[in-house]
């Protein structure tokens, strides 16, 4: 009896395997899938077939209905990670384009993200993509650099064309493969013939020559392009550190002249406070601004310089309520023991009860 | 103390006898290699910028942009709710008026609350709740939705909750552990870019593998469902550890303190906003009304994000141990969870190559149109959670020489009455020029940039103004005369009765009639104004001003056109031009003349009332003694 029952539960558990393979699968339970069907061992395999016997299998797993969605799915989109190191040649494209036609199925309920939601488990198409843009920017490079003596003119040429994302993701790689004069020749022809290339072109350039010109020309062609624009924005948020200070300083001023670039130079100019400069009198301006002066008091906000608090502390008495509540930010957010004592000195002979008890509280805090 | 004395132990024996075997993975834009995971389109890496950048910013800056539009606005509050495991503040805002009463006074106002940055990953939320406080500071004296909603609500967010944890998320922004927990997948990320948890125990080195599954998950902490679903663990290791107890964590009792702020009992909304799934979680109230109320919320929330987000409602009775499980249960108000996007495919909706979690890393290029969306969804949820719309006032004017022969308005007496003050009343002529000026007591309809009216985004809301006049004519005969307007006719300049707006833009509206067509007010024994307008969101205004509106777990002294309670407003009958002294609501098309109801219309000085039924207890006992005293 007790045998039967065994068998029994046996049968049932088996059932229950069977029926959480189907769609969409725990992805605990998928553990034991993939291990039922030696998913492991069936990717290690992979690595020794020729490129015609990748293309049978990848064929067969398209065709076949046998084994379990997930596990099909799983061992196409390996398939298709092991097709990034593959070269470009007529197989592995037609591998490739059948993975980039294939419509994933098979879903699991991720635990950790909308935790009753199903998502797709294997993303085949979109990894066969990836393998796209990567053969095309490894051809586009060879044939840019195949020529070493017209490198620079064909380069050029290549960023003048149509836009594309993947010429950002081409130039990125380029600038890695190219001899410093290589890439230094085609920062001076920049400057010198073309200066209206494109913002998005000019900065991976710039950055990698450390190149003060080409990082002037590239803020002054800045320009609201929403493909690009984050790209950039991060790359000029390197400037303070990849230049020497004098010419940081001058890049980051220039920065100020467009909205979209101003906190971030903003936010760089702490490196360069110092009593009297340019750059500490133009942060100080700053504050009064409605948009740019937050940024402005996390930068001065960053000096213990006692001159900088010095003058935070007369701004605190300033006719200018911007100003003031600016000057108490910076203070705020530094909070080293010299801007508490100041702050709890202001509160004792300000006249601004709203102020005084935010400030009060602060200090209670901190 | 003992059960709990129990699980720490299992818990710490689970971490120290669990096998550990960590490697870093990297996040990448295109780069292959070992351990490098291309998503296919820039890592986004924290900036130092206050203000919106086409990115994520900082943590530090975040701060310092919340403090910054604190010191800068009278209308933003913030304080300190309680401190993280590693004992860094967590601060939450009020965006509110000085005042804690709503225009007309006497009513407090009402409280919603909006949490973000609760699981450390979920880098959208932070810069969501960001948006949302950059929105009405940039817009506090737009004498429109902003400043209406700073007068009347007050709005409660938390940008950032699991402190800690997103500051590692940040410490490391391209970088994670690929760990090996029994219980996970074979490639699910954690710590570094990928921790969800708070940081319990775990010190803030990457490298330090052995503490990388720990913590306990913030949105697992709560009652009344916590520990009672295979949705939430008991182990430590686990994503979904649900901690020692509930509330357990001080990060969990740091959001209750801001739901004191409300304070509690005025709370009217909650959302708490996670990644990724692109969907609201309706929390289950256990009340039919409450639950209905939450459910048309939500519709209009999803239409703010172009109906791509779906809705799912919590099924009754069960749970995982959420926060909106949690503000469902308690105080039985609209909850939800938010889960942004992207949906289900991941980055691959971004054209992304589908890297395992990549869902969690929303591409730089999207978090604008994200915040914008999103802060619209919070705008009109609070937006029908303030009060309901509410006819204030009416003029009418007769053209050819711009006397005014009609004037009122409803004035709040009480936290629960207004009485209407009628200052004109000249009667209205047939065959003759008027014009009407009606005013609300919220705006009531979307703009764009240029003060354009319009329908709020994917809705389609009636945006017309109209109004009738409604009557009863001295051969017992009902009489209806609808006037309809272009949705120009709604005011956007101030002016008052003098033709603009009463308060906010859109709040009134003006329109020229005539009464022709064989109406004759000189023949009518019952002339009524009837106004049946909705605002931005839909819903139709209070049948029955006399009365003040509030929330209880649903709408209070919010009539239907019967005089019924309702959710859902109704015709406004209660001006009348001339009154034949029956009971409200009376419909002119039925002219069935009825005994009063047994529920006595509430009492209004101006027109005198009908003895109340305790009244006439009192006169009963009083002629009782009387008699009593008589006999003796």
């Amino acid at each position: 009896m007790f045998g039967k029952i065994f068998i029994t539960l046996c049968v049932v558990l088996q059932g229950c395997i069977v029926i959480k393979a189907e769609n969409p699968v725990d992805p605990k339970y998928a553990k034991t899938i993939f291990t039922k069907h030696n998913v492991t061992k069936q990717i290690q395999t992979f690595n020794h077939l020729s490129d015609s016997e990748l293309l049978s299998k990848s064929s067969e797993l398209l065709n076949n209905q046998g084994d379990p969605l997930i596990v099909r799915e799983r061992l196409l989109f390996e398939i298709s990670l092991l097709l990034r190191s593959k070269p470009e040649n007529p197989v592995n494209q037609q591998i490739n384009d059948q993975l980039l036609s294939y419509q994933s199925k098979a879903m699991w309920i991720q635990k950790d993200a909308g935790y009753r939601q199903p998502i797709t488990a294997f993303p085949v198409a979109a990894s066969a993509r990836a393998n796209t843009i990567n053969w095309q920017t490894q051809s586009t490079i060879k044939e840019l650099t195949q020529d070493l003596n017209n490198t620079t003119d064909r380069v050029i040429d290549y960023l003048m064309g149509s836009n594309s994302v993947a010429k950002q993701i081409v130039l990125d790689r380029l600038l890695n493969s190219l001899s410093y004069q290589s890439t230094l020749n085609i920062g001076q022809e920049i400057l010198r013939i073309h200066p209206e290339i494109e913002s998005t072109f000019l900065l991976p350039i710039a950055r990698t020559l450390k190149s003060t010109d080409l990082y002037l020309l590239a803020v002054n062609n800045y320009s609201y392009n929403r493909t690009y624009l984050a790209k950039n924005l991060f790359e000029l948020t390197k400037v303070n550190q990849l230049l020497p200070a004098d010419d940081a300083q001058k890049v980051l001023l220039a920065m100020l002249s467009n909205n979209r670039l101003k906190s971030v130079a903003i936010q760089q100019m702490s490196d360069f406070i110092h009593e009297g400069t340019i750059i500490s009198k133009t942060l100080f301006e700053l504050l009064a601004d409605p948009g740019a002066g937050g940024d402005a008091a996390m930068a001065l906000s960053k000096s213990n310089d006692l001159t900088i608090l010095q003058t935070l502390e007369s701004n605190l008495y300033s006719r200018n309520p911007v100003v003031v509540k600016r000057s108490i930010l910076a203070l705020e957010l530094n909070a080293n023991f010299n801007a508490k004592q100041i702050l709890s000195q202001f509160i004792k002979t300000t006249q601004d009860k709203q102020l005084k008890q935010e400030v009060a509280r602060w200090l209670d805090a901190s | 103390m003992a059960r709990r004395f129990l699980i720490s132990l299992f818990h710490t024996i689970t971490c120290i006898t669990l096998p550990l075997q960590a490697v870093v993975w990297t996040y990448t834009n295109t780069e292959e290699g070992i351990n490098l995971k291309p998503l296919g389109y820039q890592v986004p890496i924290p900036i130092n910028s206050l203000v919106p950048v086409d990115g994520f910013r900082s943590y530090e800056s975040l701060h310092a942009r919340h403090q910054d539009l604190m010191l800068l606005s009278d209308n933003i509050t913030g304080q300190i709710i309680g401190s993280t495991q590693n004992g860094r503040s967590i601060w939450a805002y009020q965006l509110s008026d000085p005042d804690t009463l709503i225009d007309e006074g006497f009513l407090t106002e009402g409280a919603t609350l909006q949490n973000g940055g609760i699981h450390a990953r979920e880098w959208s939320t932070p810069e969501v709740t960001t948006a949302i406080i950059e929105r009405f500071a940039s817009n506090e004296a737009d004498n429109w939705v902003y400043q209406y909603l700073l007068q009347n609500m007050n709005m409660i967010i938390i940008p950032v909750l699991n402190v800690d944890g997103y500051l590692q998320t940040q410490r490391y922004p391209d970088q994670t552990l690929k760990t090996t927990y029994s219980d996970d997948p074979s490639d699910w990320p954690r710590d570094g870019r990928m921790r969800r948890k708070n940081m319990r125990n775990v010190d803030e080195e990457l490298s330090t593998a052995n503490d990388a599954l720990w913590g306990i998950d913030l949105n697992r902490n709560h009652d009344p469902y916590w520990n009672s679903s295979n949705r939430s663990s008991p182990n430590g290791n686990s994503l979904v550890y649900h901690g020692s107890g509930s509330g357990s964590e001080s990060e969990t009792q740091a959001l209750y303190a801001a739901a004191a702020l409300g304070p509690a009992n005025q709370l009217r909304f909650f959302v708490d906003s996670h990644s990724f799934s692109q969907l609201w979680y309706i929390g289950n109230t256990g009340i039919s009304r409450s639950n209905s109320i939450a459910s048309s919320v939500a519709q209009r929330m999803k239409a703010a994000t172009n109906h791509s987000y779906t809705l799912v409602a919590d099924s009754p009775g069960v749970g995982i141990g959420t926060t909106s499980e949690h503000f469902a249960d308690t105080y039985k108000i609209p909850s939800y969870i938010l889960e942004t996007e992207p949906g289900g495919n991941g980055s691959v909706q971004y054209g992304g190559y589908g890297v395992s979690h990549s869902g969690f890393i929303l591409p730089n290029s999207e978090i604008d149109r994200v915040r914008y969306e999103l802060t619209n969804a919070s705008v009109i949820a609070w937006y029908m959670q303030s009060v309901p719309p509410v006819v204030k006032a009416v003029e009418i004017r007769r053209v050819s020489d711009d006397t005014i022969v009609f004037s009122g308005q409803w004035q709040a007496t009480s936290a629960s009455n207004r009485d209407w003050v009628e200052s004109i009343n000249l009667g209205l002529s047939a065959n003759e020029e008027f014009s009407i000026w009606v005013a609300y007591n919220k705006p009531m309809r979307w703009m764009d940039d240029n003060n354009n009216i319009m329908a709020f985004p994917n809705t389609s809301y009636s945006i017309n103004p109209q109004f009738s006049i409604e009557g009863i004519n001295v051969n017992n005969q009902g009489f209806v005369r609808e006037f309809v307007g272009a949705s120009s006719d709604w005011l956007t300049q101030p002016g008052g009765a003098g033709v603009g707006y009463l308060q906010y833009k859109t709040d009134a509206f003006q329109l020229t009639f005539n009464l022709n067509q064989g109406i004759d007010p000189a023949n009518a024994t019952l002339l009524a104004l009837a106004f049946h307008n909705n605002d931005f969101a839909g819903i139709n205004n209070d049948a029955n001003p006399a009365t003040m509106t509030d929330y209880y777990q649903y709408w209070v002294n919010f009539e239907s056109s019967t005089g019924e309670s309702s959710d859902s407003g109704g015709i406004d009958r209660t001006i009348r031009i001339i009154n034949d002294g029956s009971p409200d609501y009376t419909d002119p098309n039925v002219v069935v003349i009825v005994d009063p109801p047994v529920v006595e219309p509430p009492q209004r000085e101006s027109r005198g009332g009908s003895p109340t039924v305790g009244f006439l207890l009192i006169l009963f006992m009083l002629c009782l003694n009387q008699v009593r005293r008589f006999r003796q």
